[in-house]
């Protein structure tokens, strides 16, 4: 969809003010939706294509509602992405969609230059899509329902991510790949016995002591081996890695649910 | 098409399918598990000087909370009903009830599309099958996209091929020499329908109403809730619908719908009079190649007796055929004998004439769905 050449013209317009003023952006892709369009881009969290889930048509509803009663208007709505998209409203008169543009290249030299966000995926639009087709190819698989009852599980926790995961690395990488199950062929615990001849075995190792000093190894190895040895910041992370799956390796979904980005405004 | 129009209509259709997800778990026609969590928001907004509320439903998902989750009802000691917050005081018995009007606020929870959705699950109603087929509001399909899934009798070859060609290439699997294509399963591409909506239809319902002095208010009452029930239902059946009100007594005339609901007159019943005015309307104003009609007539079934002959007559020669539907209601009687609908369902029989008793409110579901039922 392209904009009209008036739009265009203050586009290249706008834009030389931007570099003027000293901003460094990424290309700014425009496009012009109705209001409806608008809306259902908004629902999904702002991007075009997303996997297919009921709280989008909530997300929907929602804000229909409060459009058609009149109580907010997105007039601006811009993604993290290369180059970034950003959509303006059909309705909107002309100097909103001046100031609409020239406020989303400020957006873009932010995501591009700032310190949380320039660590940030930019093809976020790409990766989205292909969640949402993988998602798709998984629920043909294995049913609607069971994919979305996982995915109703999965966003449930979906607030326990670490948002900081983009600049700071909490654990080294090679500790990631160590799993858990391995540990079971480690040696056996054997407790420390005083010689003795057969006969006398019984006497000088009593069964009782030794099965006690068992126990009292086995509880400081269990307490060595806490596991994750540190807590975790990112449940979603941790279960992606070490949740024992069921249906097939599906262990890339969670990952639909890990995602920050887009701006949005209305008011 | 552009990459990102193309993407962009992707994503309208797929919120549609979201969003009526979304509306039957509401609804509490699937995943009743997730009910619980459903908790209802509302939006004030207005509507000229009127506060209205506007309910937006929300499922909450379960999860963790951060921070101190303190106290709250239903935790620590007590037996149900103890108070909460310590011991019962006893109030003063002072004051007054209050004087000041509260903000009423009214809600608008449904629009009429989505009633008549409710009504057409709750009955079970058919969709109606319009009759002549140029005049349809219809969905066409046709198989015009590409689908991702679907019966192999309709893989679409050439799509097919160039996927599973592209996959090997990327893969560097692909031999010049030995140019074989194996598709497999992700590769895969098949013809799929896309649904187009027709739009011209043309629709007509007729109601026509007894006001002879036996019908009051409660008649009325019934008349009116069914009414607009059938309105509702048949709105959502077609693009366009005309309405055309037609009372009488003794002699007939068609009114607006103001005056339908209002009027009450006195006099005698002339039933036949409403039928030959509703059939000379017709075929005046809608020739029945082109439309598809609808007549309701609801009365208490006192007629005249020696009028009976002539309705049927009318009925035979110059409605039903040319009608989609003949629904003839009776509300109960307060004086009369009632007899029309036992003397008509003996003298016709026909596909498209129903009959049914409305005596009270709650029969007025079982009419609907007499009348309805049949997907006419």
């Amino acid at each position: 969809m392209n904009i009209p050449h008036e739009l265009d013209d203050l586009k290249e317009e706008i834009k030389a003010h931007a570099i003027d003023c000293g901003l460094d952006f990424f290309d700014v892709v425009f496009e012009l939706c109705t209001y409806d369009q608008i809306n259902q881009i908004a629902s999904l969290g702002g991007f075009p294509t997303r996997y297919p889930h009921w709280r989008f048509g909530m997300d929907y509803e929602k804000i229909g509602k409060s459009y058609t009663w009149g109580l907010s208007k997105i007039y601006e709505m811009v993604i993290n992405n290369d180059p970034c998209y950003a959509y303006l409203m059909t309705s909107n008169p002309l100097v909103d969609q001046k100031l609409v543009m020239a406020h989303v290249y400020a957006h873009s030299d932010f995501f591009k230059n700032n310190a949380f966000f320039s660590h940030t995926s930019r093809k976020a639009i790409d990766e989205m899509a292909n969640h949402g087709a993988r998602v798709r190819a998984h629920a043909e698989r294995f049913g609607h329902e069971n994919v979305e009852d996982f995915l109703d599980c999965c966003l449930s926790i979906e607030n326990l991510i670490d948002i900081h995961s983009m600049g700071i690395r909490r654990r080294g990488e090679a500790r990631a790949k160590t799993r858990f199950l391995e540990q079971s062929e480690e040696e056996p615990l054997e407790v420390r016995r005083i010689k003795a001849k057969d006969y006398m075995d019984r006497f000088i190792n009593p069964q009782e002591f030794i099965a006690a000093k068992r126990k009292e190894l086995e509880d400081a190895r269990a307490k060595q081996k806490r596991f994750p040895p540190e807590p975790e910041r990112d449940v979603l992370l941790f279960l992606l890695e070490y949740a024992p799956w069921s249906p097939g390796s599906a262990r890339s979904w969670p990952s639909s649910a890990r995602r920050p980005t887009t701006s949005r405004r209305s008011g | 098409m552009s990459d990102a129009e193309l993407q962009l209509q992707e994503g309208v259709s797929k919120i549609e399918r979201d969003h009526s997800r979304f509306r039957s778990i509401v609804r509490g026609r699937i995943k009743k598990d997730l009910r619980k969590y459903i908790t209802n928001s509302e939006m004030m907004g207005k509507k000229g000087k009127d506060l209205v509320s506007i309910p937006v439903p929300q499922i909450e998902l379960p999860r963790f909370r951060f921070g101190r989750n303190m106290g709250g009802v239903g935790s620590g000691e007590g037996e149900v009903g103890d108070p909460v917050g310590g011991q019962p005081q006893p109030g003063d018995g002072q004051g007054e009830a209050g004087d000041q009007p509260g903000e009423h606020a009214l809600e608008v929870e449904l629009t009429l599309e989505e009633l008549a959705k409710i009504l057409g699950e709750e009955l079970e109603l058919p969709n109606v099958a319009p009759k002549g087929q140029k005049t349809i509001v219809t969905q066409k399909e046709r198989y015009k996209t590409i689908s991702r899934q679907g019966p192999e009798s309709l893989r679409h070859f050439k799509r097919t091929y160039v996927r599973a060609l592209r996959r090997q290439i990327a893969l560097g699997l692909y031999d010049p020499k030995n140019p074989r294509i194996i598709p497999i399963k992700e590769d895969k591409r098949y013809k799929s329908w896309q649904i187009t909506h027709v739009p011209e239809s043309n629709a007509v319902i007729f109601y026509m109403m007894d006001v002879s002095g036996s019908m009051g208010d409660e008649q009325k009452e019934l008349v009116r809730t069914t009414a607009f029930w059938i309105d509702t239902w048949l709105r959502s059946q077609y693009k366009r619908l005309e309405s055309r009100y037609i009372t009488h007594d003794a002699a007939a005339r068609e009114v607006d719908m103001e005056t339908f609901y209002r009027t009450r007159e006195s006099g005698g019943t002339a039933i036949s009079s409403a039928y030959r005015l509703c059939a000379d309307v017709v075929d005046d104003q809608f020739p029945s190649a082109n439309w598809n009609i609808y007549v309701f007539h609801f009365s208490d079934g006192d007629n005249l007796l020696s009028d009976n002959e002539h309705c049927f007559r009318i009925l035979r020669e110059d409605l039903l055929p040319k009608l989609n539907l003949f629904c003839y209601g009776q509300v109960r009687s307060l004086y009369g004998s009632g007899e029309f609908k036992r003397k008509l369902d003996d003298a016709i029989q026909a596909e498209n004439l129903l009959t049914a008793d409305i005596k009270s409110k709650d029969e007025i579901y079982d009419a609907i769905k007499i009348f309805l039922g049949k997907g006419k």
